[in-house]
């Protein structure tokens, strides 16, 4: 499959709203200086060449020199942290696998599937017109959620290189204590840095918001959800 | 989008609120439904109400009582029938011996 049809599928998703152009004929190469630079100096200062069947680079020097490869083509990850729920939202611990896969100079699709477990509390009741009304606290219920994503990788800045995600999800959601379970469909908007540590291995931080709409059985029907999520893990590079 | 991220913004402000909740109040028919004890559906507690156990007044939560009934429950207190309406049909405002004050008050509960 293609980096651009990936990049379409995504874009219809409604998920990939920063997904690259059309791809630009790189700029011209620079006119040769009258005084030459030193041998080892000149590829620097020049344009990578785009490699074939990828798009050309958005901007020739944005990346710095010595992440050229660093994120690399293809990636995964792994992380954990906290998610914050609440009301019919799950929280808890939070522990993410992610799988990047390039798309440009600045976008990599990130396919993410988390778990939530949080504590096992009921939290539902029925009022007085028996209508049932939950409400957990920020780390009850869990969650399990497919992610996609694209994630922008912005100029690193000395090692630390910080990026942005947004996307969204497919995902099933469970409050055990008080049988309610449900489907959810969340969008995603985070950030976070990626500090390389090896030439394959990056420690990643990153925060996300989610927002979305879920539907709940035991007549909750459809309910807004709300969640906040911190983790950092370890990103490896496989090619 | 943008309105879709409003609605759900406005649904989360717009919280659900209720004047029971799973210690007081709350419909059951077990008291799984409850944070401790079930007052099964009947002609006394209407649809059922969940409450806990008490010794005194000053172990039930606010707007309740301790009623010497069933070994010591707290029922929301009242003054005027209206004061009960909220629990649905069937609930009057009554007099119960208050669990270890010797003296009557008003409470919410059925016939």
């Amino acid at each position: 499959m293609s980096r651009r049809l990936i990049t379409l599928a995504l874009a219809c998703a409604g998920g990939a709203a920063h997904a690259q152009p059309a791809p630009e004929p790189p700029p011209p190469a620079p006119a040769p200086s009258v005084d030459p630079a030193p041998p080892e100096t000149a590829p620097r200062a020049a344009a990578p060449a785009p490699a074939a069947g990828t798009t050309g680079p958005a901007v020739a020097g944005v990346l710095p020199e010595p992440s050229e490869n660093e994120i690399g083509d293809q990636a995964i990850s792994v992380e954990i942290g906290a998610a914050a729920g609440g009301r019919v939202t799950p929280g808890g611990l939070r522990i993410a696998g992610q799988f990047l896969y390039q798309l440009s100079d600045e976008d990599w699709f990130d396919g993410t599937a988390s778990f939530t477990f949080g504590s096992g509390t009921a939290a539902c009741f029925r009022d007085r017109k028996d209508a049932v009304i939950c409400s957990h606290g920020v780390a009850d219920g869990a969650g399990i959620e497919v992610t996609a994503s694209i994630r922008r990788m912005f100029v690193a800045r000395g090692a630390f290189r910080p990026f942005a995600r947004v996307g969204v999800g497919f995902g099933l959601i469970r409050f055990d204590r008080d049988n309610v379970s449900g489907y959810t469909v969340p969008a995603h908007a985070g950030g976070g840095v990626r500090v390389a540590i090896a030439p394959a291995i990056a420690i990643v931080a990153e925060g996300e918001l989610a927002l979305g709409f879920a539907s709940l059985s035991r007549g909750l029907g459809s309910q807004p959800q709300l969640g906040l999520a911190v983790t950092a893990g370890a990103e490896f590079r496989l090619r | 989008m943008r309105s879709a991220i409003l609605a759900i913004v406005g649904a989360l402000v717009a919280c659900q609120h209720s004047d029971v909740s799973r210690e007081i109040g709350a419909r059951c028919d077990s008291a799984s439904e409850c944070d401790e004890r079930c007052l099964g559906p009947g002609n006394t507690y209407p649809g059922g109400f969940c409450s806990i156990a008490c010794g005194g007044r000053d172990e039930c939560p606010g707007a309740t009582t301790c009623a010497d009934r069933d070994g010591g429950v707290c029922l929301f207190t009242c003054q005027v029938e209206t004061d009960c309406t909220f629990l649905g049909t069937g609930w009057h405002c009554t007099s119960a011996d208050l669990r270890g004050g010797g003296i009557k008050v008003m409470v919410c509960r059925g016939a």
